[in-house]
């Protein structure tokens, strides 16, 4: 692949970088990334990667956009209100970069699709917001052996890594949800908008340092910060040899789906 | 007396910096453009980008009291910061910003101050000590030639684009306390016959190459002080090195045309303008008559504290009944408020009654005793702290790493921390008596280390792969007509223990050294000795995983580390490290030369030559690795995969990881040539750490091996041409990195690029990816640029 001056001219300060240059930026553009929630958490990440010529981007929601939904979830706007949020995604896309091809994905994802859908992308995106989302979309990419990154906001805190196949996973960490109404969800606790954008753009990172091969990624290290206080700390993860999924004598070897909490009323209501 | 006057051309200089700042921020010149006329307007860069210090011309050291209030107001204006008094007498405002540039100068313009000069290769501030005219000792007042000569030369245009800056300075006796024996032209007052002159030095300097001023005239009359200074002025701006500012100051010319030529030059010149007639300058007569001030007589409110200040700060004059009243500010640093304050307080004194001295104090002049009082009780209320005992006004010290681009050690924190120590130490510190504590945080004289009684300057050292702050330690040095000498170095201390050190000689000094008369007197003889004995006792300092604090430069927040200093002037931290390296490696030649060394050790020999060899150049790199792994990996990437050193090493280094000493044993020739091949790259390494890769080559060619070893350029590969002009930044510089991503190593590009910014950043850029320029000239209007990917 050769660049056109168009693309010189749109890439230029990420050619001019000494990490990316016209080998890197090649390598954004022939780039398939998966984004798994186009809401507070996957607008900022498709936003970027859409910009940074990310050649491939695939948009998995089964929702629509609501106005509570446009204090952070800034891909939609309020024109957008009742839209397939992958429509009104797909869309910003196009309208920031014309070059990217954008496959949509209306639906949630389940244990017998999602292996399918994450099989054609180089590096996943978590943007979901429930447990069960999480770990499925986890013990997915470990038995696909895709990289992927784990993000998870809530009120003014944020954490996020990184999962690349032979490295800790997200239940190397956890082990499984917590139990039904342990955690609050983000309708019945709030978030920061900008949280979300903070946390959705580390990821937006991970995304591209990977397809560059640069810099070292949030692999083995959880991020968490809290930006009521704006404090940023590291954790360092292990690889857990019990792990029910990567361990040594795993207990999940097909993927299961487990129930998604209920909520949001005014999506149910609707559905 | 009066300061100095304004030219009447500053207008319309003031009007273009102006007018460039403003095409500046339109993008039409380059910030180096800028930066060319903004340094000799006084104007530097911090490191905080788009924040600005600007220092004022203070001719002899002097401003007047509505001057100093106007000063503080109008800084308050446009700054946050304090004021900040130099070593060279000068005040400095500091974090302007861009904007607040020309409404700054043209506020100072008003109240008769200029900033032209403050910086850059121009004439700089003349000074004369701060006692001048006041001092019982001096033949007579030298102030009124440094105004005079100032209003002269800043008026002449040929005073802003010299080789380097040029420094004046006048003493009024062989004390020399204006430190006319260090600098580009010094004036000391004398008398011959009963008419007044002055011997003058040349030539002279501070800075990482110091030289004491060379005896140019015995004695002139003083009606030639203009002439003098002109001739060696302008020979200076004939002959002086423009091309190697390293190498440009006045002290670099006398060396290069040795004493006879330069003393024949200047009388030509001298001889020139006697001949075509000047005006001599317009000296203000001494001694103006002084009304008593227009303020009510006060009482010292606390007796037994105003008796103690008196004996610590005041001196009376050489004029019965006046006092002069030294204002110890630490560091140099005063709050814009208590500026504008003292400023308002002095007014009623008259206009002759403030010098800042080269200590970066306030001295006071022309105080009637009978206000003594109302000094003390102004000062006690508006500077606490005073009344501490005077020696916190005499420790001395640059801006260190804090602010200064090429700063090593943090020298303002470790002034500090000396201070608080001292503070802690319950020893007499009045016993001292005036004491000369000078401390640069490098090798360059910011902080005149070379001048003090003790002095210090900064550097790096080593334990176990990790560096540390340090100082060299010096003392002794002697100022005087006649008999300048510079502060012997003694050892070298680390930067943790420079407060004990100090505080231990004090002791030594208090409990049996004082029969010495003055400190200087101990500290020539005896106190070295001591002095070398506690830096023996101080030398040693915990591994890293015992106690990191003594990595930690003072109140400072990371870890001590040279990674990423700038290609300053000063890089000689960096130099420090270098020449350990090149001395492990001397070391372990020897060993390794030694017949009787077991065969059994050659190869762990071999393998720490490999090491140190790798690792000696990194910290030009800006890499300062850790680990053997780490070593030999950088070195890879900066100097063998940028074609510096030839792949066929590698090889080298995983069998020094490995300890495979028998395939080291085998090649232990290579091992050999590489460690020559470095020491023949640093050879070659200019001051921007660039290797001249030409002169190496052939230089190296002698010797056959490590020909050998160089990637040799045999023939020219083709080379692809782009024009690239009319393409801006930074679009040149992304298509020249476009088309270079299509070249294999080795291969060669010429670019063509426009005149201005392209030609400033292109190249630069370019080197930063790890390729070569082989070659930039200009032909026509534009540039071409050949570059090795």
């Amino acid at each position: 692949m050769s660049l056109n001056d168009e693309q010189i001219e749109r890439y230029s300060r990420h050619i001019i970088l000494k990490d990316i240059g016209v080998e890197g930026q090649e390598k954004i553009l022939a780039g398939k990334v998966l984004i798994l929630g186009t809401g507070g958490l996957g607008a900022p990440v498709a936003l970027y990667l859409a910009a940074a010529g990310v050649g491939t981007l695939g948009l998995a929601d089964p929702d629509h956009v609501e106005l509570s939904n446009l204090q952070r979830q800034v891909i939609h706007f309020a024109p957008d209100v009742g839209k397939p949020k992958v429509v009104s995604a797909s869309e910003k896309i196009q309208a920031i970069n014309p070059d990217i091809q954008v496959i949509t994905y209306q639906t949630r994802v389940f244990a017998d699709t999602i292996a399918g859908i994450i099989k054609d992308y180089d590096f996943i995106i978590d943007g979901t917001d429930n447990f069960a989302a999480k770990f499925l979309i986890n013990d997915a990419c470990v038995l696909g052996a895709k990289p992927f990154s784990h993000g998870g906001i809530l009120r003014f805190d944020g954490q996020t890594m990184t999962y690349q196949p032979g490295h800790a996973c997200y239940r190397c960490l956890f082990g499984g949800p917590p139990p039904k109404g342990a955690v609050p969800s983000c309708s019945q606790a709030g978030i920061l908008g900008a949280v979300a954008g903070m946390l959705g753009t580390i990821q937006a990172a991970e995304a591209l340092r990977f397809l560059i091969g640069k810099g070292e990624l949030l692999t083995d290290r959880l991020l968490i910060f809290n930006a009521l206080d704006m404090k940023f700390r590291e954790v360092t993860v292990r690889k857990n040899p019990r792990c029910p999924v990567c361990g040594k004598n795993p207990s999940i070897k097909t993927l299961v789906d487990e129930e998604p909490p209920v909520c949001d009323l005014k999506h149910q209501k609707r559905s | 007396m009066r300061g100095y006057s304004l030219p009447s051309q500053l207008e319309g200089e003031i009007r273009e910096l102006e007018e460039l700042i403003r095409k500046f921020k339109q993008g039409e010149v380059s910030a180096t453009e800028l930066k060319a006329h903004r340094v000799p307007f006084g104007v530097y860069e911090q490191r905080e980008p788009d924040t600005y210090m600007m220092r004022i011309r203070c001719a002899a050291g002097t401003v007047s009291p509505s001057q100093l209030e106007q000063i503080a107001r109008i800084a308050s204006r446009h700054s946050m910061s304090d004021l900040h008094i130099t070593t060279r007498q000068e005040l400095q405002i500091h974090y302007i910003k861009l904007d607040d540039i020309i409404p700054l100068i043209g506020a100072l313009k008003e109240i008769g101050l200029a900033t032209r000069g403050g910086g850059g290769n121009t004439v700089r501030n003349i000074i004369s000590e701060p006692d001048a005219g006041t001092d019982p000792q001096e033949i007579f007042d030298v102030s009124p030639y440094a105004v005079a000569l100032t209003t002269r030369m800043i008026a002449e245009n040929d005073s802003w684009n010299l080789p380097r800056k040029f420094k004046i300075a006048f003493s009024g006796s062989v004390e020399d306390k204006a430190y006319a024996t260090l600098t580009d032209i010094g004036f000391i007052a004398r008398t011959q016959d009963g008419k007044k002159g002055f011997r003058v030095y040349a030539a002279g300097g501070l800075g990482a190459k110091s030289a004491a001023g060379k005896l140019l005239l015995d004695f002139v009359e003083a009606d030639q002080v203009y002439p003098v200074a002109k001739a060696l002025k302008n020979i200076f701006w004939k002959y002086g090195n423009r091309k190697n500012k390293h190498a440009a100051r006045s002290r670099f010319l006398w060396n290069s045309l040795g004493e006879e030529e330069f003393k024949k030059r200047f009388y030509e010149e001298y001889g020139n303008i006697r001949k075509e007639g000047f005006m001599p300058l317009a000296i203000e007569s001494e001694a103006p008559v002084l009304e008593a001030p227009d303020l009510k007589r006060e009482e010292a409110h606390d007796p037994e504290g105003f008796s103690r200040w008196s004996k610590r700060y005041a001196v009376e004059q050489k004029q019965k009944g006046l006092f002069s009243v030294r204002i110890p500010v630490a560091l140099g640093f005063i709050s814009r408020e208590r500026a504008e304050e003292l400023g308002r307080f002095l007014g009623p004194f008259g206009d002759d009654v403030l010098r800042m001295t080269q200590d970066q104090n306030f001295l006071l002049r022309n105080i009637p005793a009978e206000y003594l009082g109302n000094v003390y009780n102004f000062l006690t209320v508006t500077l606490p702290g005073l009344d501490r005992p005077a020696i916190y006004g005499r420790i001395l010290s640059c801006a260190g790493a804090s602010t200064c681009q090429l700063g090593i050690c943090l020298s303002r924190h470790a002034a500090r921390a000396l201070m608080r120590s001292l503070e802690e130490s319950g020893l007499d510190l009045d016993e001292i008596g005036p004491i000369k504590i000078n401390i640069s945080g490098c090798p360059n004289a910011c902080g005149q280390h070379q001048v003090g009684d003790l002095g210090f300057f900064g550097k790096a050292l080593r334990k176990e792969g990790h560096v540390y702050p340090a100082y060299n330690v010096l003392a002794g040095a002697v100022v005087r007509d006649g008999e300048t000498q510079f502060a012997e170095q003694v050892g070298e201390v680390p930067a943790k223990y420079l407060p004990d050190l100090v505080k231990d000689l004090l002791e030594i000094y208090l409990s049996k050294g004082v029969r010495a008369k003055s400190f200087q007197n101990y500290i020539r003889k005896k106190g070295k000795e001591d002095l070398k004995r506690l830096c023996a006792r101080y030398e040693k300092i915990p591994a890293f995983d015992e106690d990191k604090n003594f990595y930690f430069d003072w109140d400072a927040g990371a870890l001590f580390s040279l990674a990423g200093r700038g290609a300053g002037e000063c890089s000689a931290g960096l130099f420090d490290l270098i020449e350990l390296d090149l001395k492990n490696i001397k070391d372990t030649k020897e060993k390794l030369g030694d017949k009787g060394t077991d065969p059994a050790q050659r190869g762990a020999f071999l393998a720490k030559l490999i090491f140190y060899s790798s690792r000696m150049l990194l910290i030009t790199r800006g890499v300062e690795p850790k680990s053997e792994p780490e070593v030999f990996e950088a070195f890879s990437r900066h100097f063998i995969e940028t074609g510096l050193v030839a792949s066929s090493f590698k090889p080298l280094f995983d069998f020094a990881l490995r300890k495979d000493y028998p395939a080291l044993l085998a090649k232990d020739h290579e091992a050999t040539t590489l460690a020559d091949l470095i020491a023949a790259l640093y050879a070659s390494m200019d001051n921007s750490f660039n290797f001249q890769a030409q002169p190496s080559l052939s230089e190296t060619r002698k010797k056959k091996t490590v020909a050998a070893a160089v990637s040799e350029k045999k023939e020219m590969p083709p080379v692809t041409v782009k024009d690239f002009r009319g393409v801006a930044c930074p679009m040149n510089f992304v298509k020249t990195k476009v088309e270079l991503a299509q070249l294999k190593n080795g291969e060669l590009l010429e670019i063509w690029i426009d005149d201005g910014p392209p030609i400033e950043n292109v190249p630069g850029s370019v080197k930063a990816e790890g390729h070569k320029i082989i070659s930039q000239k200009k032909t026509g209007g534009y540039w071409s640029v050949v570059i090795k990917k």
